[in-house]
């Protein structure tokens, strides 16, 4: 292995340990996080994977499965999103979650 | 008046007899022609019995000037503007019945403007014609107000002059939409809240205005408020329909934002719902089952899940305020049309739960 490969995955373990660390998720933009779950997780949830929505979960699981995003399985189909819009994501489906005083209803 | 102050009136007054000095001199050498005046001269004191809103039967008062900068910044109330250079071009302003009094005036004894627009009128066949050949400038000698137009509030508004803007209609119709920067100070109730108005008499200009050119409240007003000793008081005779016509419901006023990122303040979404709910696009992005079981009445109907692909067919004249049933859909649409396009500024959506019934009743309760 090159040094040049050994610094890029130094510097995504550094970038995915300092993301993981910030990870308080929670008191995003819930209105928004919908927008931004429609315009980058639709393409898929729904159409060639599982339609996830909101009410897929209870609050709980939804802040289990973003503990740690890498586990995420498609996680790197949306390496690129900044964490504050991850967390908008996150706030849209854990506020509006199954068990949530507001379940969404419909899309 | 403080001390400190006087010395600069006392420079202002004297500027002002050197101008009034000045003036015969600029005058005649300006005008050396005389015109031809008409025969049928009235003064002030008969002016006066017509200048009144509602205008008295059969009579009409008509400002010659130019309408800018003229008319706009001051006219005998309840006249109308018919400038003499577009007299042909507005014969249809005057009144069928050819019989009616016309009053014209323009800007005194030098100006020729009310005459020739008087001979004028007698050629078209009317056989009351009247010239106010003092005009203007005796009727602001003699007269407790005159009018203004709405040109000229809003210049006032805009360069921040001190002035007072009352709205003299009843209180339900301020709450539905109001000139920006007015009070509410009903005709009804002017004694009880003259306290509202402002302490300085002598300077701060009062402005009344009413329901339009019709409504007598704001001329009422005025003249109360010359009586309890301001010296500075006008009427915005258009009033609130004239405004709403000329600037529209958001002049002076944006889009209030609500709490929430991109959302309108509910209070502002409902004024403009019910009085003027031309002045915003109004899109509701719930299904078309949802909208057809009922909606706010001036709403289209563009499903969230419809936008994108319908995105560019929404106007962007005016402001944009998506609405569904909770504010999660609207909200989305709202992000999305700013995702999509980003250089449409006036965008809203309402963050609110809205209930609606089938003749499009609604209740709308803010999201907290
Ligand atoms: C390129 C397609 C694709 C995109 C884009 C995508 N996903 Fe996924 N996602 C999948 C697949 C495939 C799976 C695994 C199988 C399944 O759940 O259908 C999955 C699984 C998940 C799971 C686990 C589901 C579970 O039941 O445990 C979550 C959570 C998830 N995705 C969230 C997201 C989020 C949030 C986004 C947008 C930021 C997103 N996905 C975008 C394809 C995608």
């Amino acid at each position: 292995m090159n040094r040049k490969a050994i610094t890029f995955i130094g510097a995504l373990l550094i970038t995915i340990s300092a993301v993981s660390m910030a990870f308080a998720f929670g008191g995003g933009n819930a209105r928004k996080g919908k927008f931004l779950y429609r315009k980058n997780c639709r393409s898929c949830h729904g159409k060639t994977a599982s339609d996830l929505s909101p009410a897929s979960m209870v609050q709980a699981d939804w802040k289990a499965t973003f503990e740690d995003v890498s586990k995420i399985p498609c996680n790197k189909d949306w390496q690129g999103l900044p964490e504050k819009d991850i967390n908008d994501i996150f706030t849209y489906l854990h506020d509006y979650a199954k068990d949530s005083p507001t379940p969404a209803k419909c899309s | 008046m403080t001390i400190n102050k006087l010395p600069r009136a006392l420079g202002a007054l004297f500027v002002s007899f050197m101008l009034l000095a000045a003036m015969p001199l600029m005058a005649s050498a300006g005008e050396s022609k005389s015109f031809k005046k008409f025969p049928e001269i009235v003064d002030y004191k008969f002016v006066a019995k017509y200048a009144k809103v509602p205008r008295p039967a059969k009579s009409l008062i008509i400002d010659s000037r130019p309408y800018k900068p003229k008319y706009v910044a001051g006219f005998v109330p309840s006249a109308v503007s018919i400038p003499a250079s577009q007299f042909d071009k507005m014969t249809d302003q005057l009144p069928k019945n050819k019989s009616t009094l016309l009053i014209f005036y323009c800007g005194g004894l030098k100006c020729p403007l009310s005459h020739k627009s008087a001979f004028k009128a007698r050629e078209l066949g009317y056989t009351n014609v009247k010239v106010y050949a003092k005009g203007f400038p005796d009727w602001k000698k003699n007269a407790l107000y005159h009018s203004i137009g709405l040109e000229t509030l809003k210049a006032k508004m805009e360069a921040g002059e001190n002035y007072m803007l009352v709205d003299a209609r009843p209180l339900k119709k301020f709450l539905d939409g109001a000139i920006p920067s007015a009070i509410s100070i009903p005709e009804r109730q002017f004694s009880e809240k003259r306290g509202m108005l402002p302490a300085d008499k002598a300077n701060t200009e009062v402005i009344y205005y009413c329901g339009g050119f019709k409504c007598p409240l704001s001329h009422k007003s005025a003249i109360k408020a010359r009586y309890l000793g301001y010296k500075n008081v006008v009427v915005a005779e258009a009033g609130y329909p004239g405004w709403k016509e000329l600037y529209g419901v958001g002049a002076g006023v944006q889009a209030q934002a609500g709490e929430m990122e991109g959302s309108i303040d509910t209070e502002q979404f409902l004024t403009v719902l019910k009085g003027n709910p031309d002045q915003f696009l109004f899109i509701d992005v719930r299904s078309p089952e949802e909208y057809a079981a009922g909606h706010f009445p001036p709403a289209i109907n563009i499903p969230v899940d419809d936008l994108e692909k319908r995105i560019d067919e929404i106007p962007t004249d005016k402001p944009i305020v998506f609405s569904c049933a909770s504010g999660a859909r609207a909200g989305e649409a709202y992000y999305m049309f700013k995702d999509m396009r980003p250089d449409v500024k006036e965008v809203f959506y309402l963050e609110a739960t809205n209930e609606f019934t089938e003749d499009n009743q609604y209740t709308v309760t803010p999201n907290k």
